[in-house]
């Protein structure tokens, strides 16, 4: 049919809605599986071919909406923000903010400064900390933090070292250095220890391809690196 | 005006027009995951790379602005061999679970894949893993190995709704929508991301495993939820509705729908629903016995005559045929209307009247009800759109109620009323747009009359010397009396009435 | 270094092993903002852009697009600011040439900033440093401290009318924050996903204002520019092809590194026209001892392979790319007898799988794929068509994407394939017959 014209409806209009439903989904983590994961997540039996299974009374289609009838979800509490800034960035972050035209744009420079300042890793509470104060979505901060491979998801330990491991380096040996690591620390590359002394990443290129191997402990380089150099290097760091 | 030529054929465009809209309004076919006529351009799934002479690498057709005198092949060896290169890298990491897959059926990964995929597999064993069935709020499942990444469900967060919930996390062959923490959307149109999912990596709650989209009947309607009228197709199987989704209509809804309506056929599906006629037994209210169709409008049509008065009450959801019938047997009273009135408008979609012809009921003379007030006839789809007082007050003579639980005790007789989901005829939406809805051939209960027939019916055994009416005169005459009031009755072509049989479900076996 | 080799052309590392000259202290008295002053002062923006066009500096980001002719683009009269951004996201595997002039020569860096912002009239200028180079922003952000703190920088600069402001900006770790639409997302507060184009950035680049983005040592050529005259650069190097009127020759100084398999790794600067064996054999020092040179990657990772036969090229930007390479950012990686080519490839595609973006079908799924072929074949479990799978997956990934890392994760593997295809096949028992390409 070809209804009379009418103006059509706002597109892209504000429809942001009322108070938020029943904040209780787990966050967007799920459980690796193989290519039939889902078939078990459902749980068995909820479709009879007929009967009541989809059946709603006649309450309306509000009520339809709001009591979805399959696969309850478990109560999940969203990460508390962490008040940011702390007092003690409060100033940095508001120079760094004036910089730009746009408030967001300031988010990589505060992660960074976040990072340092919240033991070296961004958690789910200081991502909503900072997306808080930066006015985007939590999610957006967790995008941009996951993209960018100096934002730590996890904790890390004291000593993050981060051998490179790009082609310079690697002609160079950088996976005798990998390799020395793990004889030292017993740490393969993404883990860290209990005690949480070391964190060992491999890591592309550093550009410090003419000194290489190259790797940097925290922020620290250390360039032209031997096993037999690294050993020591790691009886150092306590 | 200036002209392209695509696969031979010289087109006229607008300028701005991109190749896919001029191939698209042309009717040539050029496949597409990321682009959607309602989202920004992405350009990011390179499906739709087209050749286009002059220029050495195929072109995304989704983005490129067709100029005058521009050449494109959408078949030629480089596009081709382009799309086949994209779909064979889409599959790399896909799971081939389509067996347990919602979207199998009307996928569109499948149907390219069957249109120019490689026939053998090239690919590596091991498929990158990625978390599955991970929830997007209480409604919504995501999967994100069946993600193709084309980013159409964060862009309807970020452009259409504004809410911002989705965005990619991660990046290269890890990357994934993830979702806010807060766990739940706050937009009431989520769900339009799973239709806008070209693939099953956004599946329904509500929908998922409950049937194969090719055991289901398809009809296309539009929804009662509220006055707005979102223009709908609702899947239905075995005597169930299993689904409604949003089809486009650039007046009313675009391409989208809200939860609410989409979710909202529940009582189509009820077990409680009335499934034959009653006729009241004894003087004794509640009392009933179950009787045949044509006893029962014998019936109705003596408890009618015996009445001394008139009046309708019906439900705002009752279409302007219907409304025009009910005026046509009990016109000498009072008509009247009811609908729910929400307080959820938000200048998108939902508006707060929810009676889905309340403009229509105006233009056909019905009032809203204000006050319990006796009518002869009552119609009662949706229970909760006529307050139970306004019921009671009514105490009718003849009533058509959808569910069991709204049968008025006093009333002489019952029918039991089809949904709309079940009912051919027209109604008028907020903006006073007049639009059909269609009777789905595999939802609601066995042998179910339409109202429009049994009024009908009621009507010929009222006045013996009237002539009778097609649901086509039906139509005219309602084009006649709401023309006044500003509405215009579309020419609408309506499947010929047959006899109610619940289509069974297809064969399982075919 | 010994002698008889090509000539070094000290201009932009005059300063770098001058102690201490990251201070303005030290560089101001050797000539640091003495450009920016007389641009102020003498010129207007045109006529420094003109030079720049005269001098024929082409971009050492990797393009090589002529600088001046980019400037030309930059929308005027929008209502906006324009922005200059200079690329110092030196993520290229095997570059490291914009971290010396970042580290040794900063006020170099800011005044060319400077410079350049005059010329195309930008408000202020956003120097990208990849997060990896904490000593770069240390060194940057204390020279512009420097430089505000004596007029410099900010407004009214040097008492004249013209301000702009310029700020360090750090990556955190992304190679594709170095392609020019994903830097400026990144400097958006965004995931580094390229942009499609159009619009170009010199019309509509970050926070949707004309834009113009160059690589740090480009702008870093700019005081010399200004100070000697366009004409003076464009008689340095190599000069265009008469032949061609398209041609840009390769002019001006360019600096030049080796790194990998060599005695001597390093950076130098040269006039273009030293050949790639000079610079690999003679200021890189030749192979390790014992050890022959067996490919050398002329410029960056993403650059196709020479053969040890194919090095008496001259590094300018024409020359590499009619010997089916480029210069891409003058920074060499060699490669000896010692090294497993199967090997390389699979570092190399695993390099630009982990830095694919993922925005892009080919991209995100083909980078890997490619990594996985190689390392069936490394661990000798190659199969029969791997190789001719590997050649349709290089013409399924390059150039059907949104931006170039694509094509950049094909060009030095697929001349690894071709070069060395004996390598392959001896990994691959029973060796299969040769076929395809």
């Amino acid at each position: 049919m070809t209804p009379p014209a009418v103006s059509p409806p706002p597109t892209g209009g504000d429809p942001r809605p009322r108070e938020p439903r029943d904040a209780n989904q787990p966050p967007a983590r799920g459980t690796r599986g193989g290519g039939y994961a889902e078939a078990a997540g459902a749980p068995a039996g909820v479709a009879p071919a007929s009967g009541p299974a989809k059946a709603a009374t006649a309450a309306g289609a509000a009520a339809a909406a709001t009591a979805p009838r399959k696969t309850p979800a478990p109560a999940v509490v969203p990460p508390t923000p962490v008040p940011f800034p702390p007092d003690d960035l409060k100033a940095a972050c508001e120079a760094l903010i004036a910089r730009y035209p746009q408030r967001a744009a300031a988010l990589i420079p505060i992660l960074h400064l976040a990072q340092k300042r919240f033991d070296g890793w961004i958690s789910p509470e200081v991502e909503a900390g900072v997306a808080q104060y930066l006015g985007v979505s939590d999610q957006h901060v967790r995008g941009v933090v996951t993209f960018y491979t100096m934002f730590n998801t996890k904790p890390v330990g004291r000593h993050h070292v981060q051998v490179c491991r790009t082609l310079s380096c690697w002609l160079r040996g950088a996976g005798e250095l990998t390799r020395c690591l793990e004889r030292k620390t017993g740490l393969r590359p993404g883990q860290t220890d209990e005690a949480r002394r070391f964190t060992v990443s491999e890591v592309e290129c550093l550009g410090l391809c003419e000194v290489a191997p190259a790797l940097f402990v925290n922020e620290d380089a250390h360039v032209n690196v031997t096993p037999e150099g690294l050993e020591k290097l790691l009886d150092g760091l306590k | 005006m200036p002209k392209i030529t695509i696969d031979g054929r010289v087109l006229e465009f607008a300028p701005g027009q991109t190749i896919i809209q001029v191939a698209q309004a042309n009717g040539i076919e050029i496949p597409h995951y990321c682009y959607h006529p309602g989202l920004s351009v992405a350009g990011n799934c390179r499906i739709c790379m087209v050749e286009v002479e002059k220029t050495p690498k195929p072109q995304i057709a989704c983005y490129v602005q067709a100029t005058d005198g521009m050449v494109v092949h959408t078949k030629s060896a480089q596009a081709t061999e382009a799309r086949a290169g994209v779909m064979e890298m889409l599959l790399v990491n896909h799971p081939l679970d389509c067996p347990i897959c919602d979207q199998a059926g009307e996928c569109k990964l499948q149907d390219y894949a069957f249109d120019f995929g490689h026939p053998t597999t090239r690919t590596p064993v091991e498929k990158t893993h990625l978390p599955k069935n991970v929830p997007f709020g209480a409604k919504i499942v995501y999967d994100g190995e069946r993600c193709i990444k084309c980013t159409r469900c964060v862009r309807f967060t970020d452009e259409i709704t504004q809410t911002h919930e989705l965005s990619m996390g991660a990046r290269g062959d890890k990357e994934m929508v993830i979702m806010t923490s807060k766990g739940e959307f706050t937009t009431p149109y989520a769900m339009n991301i799973i239709d806008l999912c070209p693939v099953g990596a956004l599946t329904s709650k509500d929908f998922r495993f409950e049937s194969r989209v090719w055991f289901m009947d398809f009809t296309e309607s539009v929804c009662t939820g509220c006055a707005r009228g979102c223009n709908v197709t609702v899947g239905a199987r075995g005597g169930r509705v299993l689904r409604m989704t949003p089809r486009e209509n650039q007046d009313v809804n675009r391409w989208w729908m809200c939860d609410a309506g989409r979710l909202g056929y529940g009582h189509a599906n009820a077990p409680t629903r009335l499934t034959t006629p009653r006729v009241r037994t004894s003087a004794r209210a509640g009392e009933f016995a179950e009787v045949g169709w044509e006893d029962a409008i014998d019936a109705a049509v003596e408890a009618l005559r015996d009445a001394a008065r008139g009046g309708v009450l019906a439900d705002a959801g009752a279409t302007l045929e219907e409304l025009f019938l009910l005026k046509a047997v009990a016109g000498r009273g009072d008509l009247k209307y009811a609908s729910r009135v929400g307080q959820d408008e938000d200048g998108f979609l939902i508006v707060n009247e929810k009676g889905a012809n309340q403009r229509g009921a105006e233009a056909l003379g019905f009032a809203r009800a204000a006050a319990p007030a006796p009518a002869a006839l009552l119609f009662v789809e949706r229970g909760d759109a006529v307050p139970k007082a306004l019921r009671d007050g009514a105490d009718p003579v003849v009533a058509f109620v959808t569910d069991g639980a709204d049968v008025p005790p006093t009333a002489r007789v019952v029918f039991p009323l089809p949904t709309w989901a079940e009912r051919d005829g027209l109604l008028a939406n907020v903006d006073g747009i007049v639009q059909p809805i269609r009777r789905c051939r595999a939802a609601g209960p066995r042998d179910l009359r339409a109202p429009l027939e049994v009024l009908e019916e009621i009507r010929l055994g009222l006045d013996a010397a009237a002539t009778p009416w097609t649901h086509a005169d039906v139509v005219a005459a309602v084009r006649g009396a709401v023309a006044p009031a500003g509405l215009a009755v579309p020419e609408v072509e309506f499947a010929p009435a047959a006899p109610r049989t619940v289509a069974a479900p297809a064969s399982r076996t075919r | 270094m010994a002698t008889g080799l090509y000539p070094q052309t000290k201009v932009l590392s005059k300063n770098f092993d001058v102690p201490n000259a990251h201070t303005l202290a030290v560089a101001r008295p050797r000539g640091a903002y003495q450009s920016l002053e007389k641009a102020l002062r003498t010129m207007t923006p045109a006529q420094v852009t003109e030079e720049v066009k005269k001098s024929r500096l082409r971009g050492r980001g990797g393009a090589g697009f002529p600088t001046g002719m980019k400037w030309s683009f930059v929308a005027k009269n929008t209502g906006k600011p324009t922005y200059l951004v200079m690329n110092a996201d030196e993520s290229e595997p095997g570059a490291f040439k914009d971290r010396y002039l970042m580290e040794r020569d900063p006020h170099l860096v800011v005044e060319g900033a400077l410079v350049s912002a005059y010329a195309i009239e930008a408000s202020a200028v956003f120097i990208y440093v990849r997060g990896e180079y904490p000593n770069s922003i240390r060194r940057l952000e204390g020279a512009i401290a420097e430089a505000r703190a004596a007029g410099l920088v900010g407004k009214d600069i040097l008492g004249t009318k013209f301000s702009c402001e310029v700020w360090v900006h750090p990556g955190a770790g992304a190679y594709i924050c170095g392609e020019e639409t994903g830097l400026l997302e990144s400097l958006e507060g965004k995931r580094g996903h390229p942009r499609i184009k159009p619009p170009f950035p010199a019309v509509e680049g970050v926070f949707r204002c004309p834009t113009i983005i160059n690589n740090v040592e480009t702008l870093s050529h700019v005081p010399w520019i200004v100070a000697h005259g366009g004409e003076a650069f464009a008689k340095q190097g190599i000069p265009p092809d008469p032949a061609n009127p398209r041609s840009n020759g390769s002019t001006g100084t360019k600096l030049m590194g080796v790194s990998g398999q060599v005695r001597n790794p390093g950076l130098w600067e040269f006039e273009p026209g030293i050949t790639l064996r000079e610079l690999v054999y003679g200021y890189g020092g030749g192979p390790l001892p014992g050890r022959k040179i067996k490919a050398v990657i002329p410029g960056g990772i993403s650059m196709p392979v020479l053969l040890d036969s194919e090095l008496d090229v001259k590094m300018g930007f024409d020359e590499l790319v009619k010997v089916g390479s480029g210069l891409g950012t003058g920074t060499a990686i060699v490669m000896d007898d010692t090294c497993d080519m199967v090997e390389a490839c699979v570092n190399i595609a695993h390099f630009f799988g982990h830095e694919s973006c993922g925005q892009c079908t080919p991209c995100r799924e083909g980078c890997h794929w490619m990594e996985k072929v190689f390392r069936r074949v490394a661990d000798g479990d190659g199969q029969p068509g791997d190789l001719d799978l590997l050649e349709s997956l290089f013409k399924g990934i390059e150039g059907r994407t949104i931006c170039f890392l694509a094509d950049a994760a094909v060009w030095p593997v697929r001349s690894i394939v071709r070069k060395f295809r004996g390598e392959f096949l001896a990994k691959m028992t029973p060796a299969p017959t040769p076929a395809g390409a």
